[in-house]
């Protein structure tokens, strides 16, 4: 029963960022569509970008475990590994599985740095996060040496 | 509360407190008063005996079984477990950062959020303690956060 509530856990972890990525995906498929006066989406590429989505989400859950403790040395590792994952898989489903067929050279590069910069968004979002989280931890703390 | 500090040549300090009744702002205070009146009982190295306030804790760390008390000056050993200091002295800022350390908050300089849910607390004496992803939602509802 403990096997298959980790592996539970683990699936509903995995889930959402999965479906995250896919929705991602799938907006930035539909747009370079609409763009290029395409208003369909085959269900193979779908398939294909699920699939693409759920292998990067178990690499990012296996190298970013949810409720475990993580050393601190090694983050930047696991950092660099995450996005060069998401370069791999992504620039080479786009790319192989040809899920932007028919957009121009200069395209390709465009959608290149749209997931560098997706990337490095996601990145100051959590430095922001934590920021916010900082400033309020430190006002509270304050607050609570101020009243003894 | 009103709060008097009443001048008097009394050979003995003396804290009167005066209320309808034991509400819980006043058990609060008591409850402060008692935790500071307790000593804490520790040796040195040579075995000396000392007796401390518990606000001059800094933190305490438990290495082999033994539980360590850094002070600003000095670090001593005590008989009594990270549980029971928690226990006895949560009222004066004592809390529990991790597995083996507990922490005068009163003695942080500042907190730090950090990845995974841990909080970074950074000690007036320089030295980091990491407060671990079990215990720092404790923490954040004790700051009130």
């Amino acid at each position: 029963m403990e096997h298959f509530n980790r592996f539970y856990l683990w699936g509903v972890e995995t889930k959402y960022r999965m479906g995250l990525y896919f929705s991602a995906a799938v907006f930035v498929k539909g747009l370079v569509g609409v763009l290029m006066g395409c208003w369909t989406v085959e269900t193979l590429t779908l398939l294909e970008m699920i699939l693409a989505c759920f292998a990067f989400a178990c690499a990012e859950t296996a190298l970013f475990p949810p409720g475990r403790e993580r050393p601190e040395e090694g983050g930047w590792k696991r950092a660099a590994l995450w996005a060069a994952l998401a370069n791999l898989i992504f620039a080479a489903g786009g790319w192989g599985l040809h899920w932007f067929s028919g957009v121009p050279v200069w395209g390709a590069f465009l959608l290149l740095l749209f997931l560098e910069l997706a990337l490095g968004a996601m990145w100051y979002a959590l430095r922001l996060q934590e920021k916010r989280d900082t400033a309020a931890l430190n006002r509270c703390l304050r607050q609570l040496q101020g009243e003894v | 509360m009103k709060i008097t500090v009443e001048y008097d040549p009394a050979a003995e300090n003396e804290v009167v407190l005066r209320c309808a009744s034991l509400d819980d702002e006043m058990l609060r205070v008591l409850s402060l008063l008692r935790a500071e009146l307790q000593r804490l009982c520790v040796w040195d190295e040579e075995r000396r005996l000392h007796l401390l306030t518990p606000s001059q804790l800094i933190y305490a760390e438990t290495v082999e079984d033994k539980t360590f008390i850094c002070t600003a000056g000095a670090i001593y050993q005590t008989a009594l477990g990270l549980g029971e200091l928690e226990g006895r002295f949560a009222a004066v800022g004592l809390f529990r950062a991790n597995k083996s350390t507990v922490v005068n908050l009163h003695h942080i300089k500042s907190l730090q959020s950090c990845g995974a849910g841990r909080i970074q607390a950074d000690l007036a004496t320089g030295e980091k303690l990491m407060v671990s992803r079990r215990y720092a939602p404790l923490l954040r509802e004790r700051l009130g956060l």
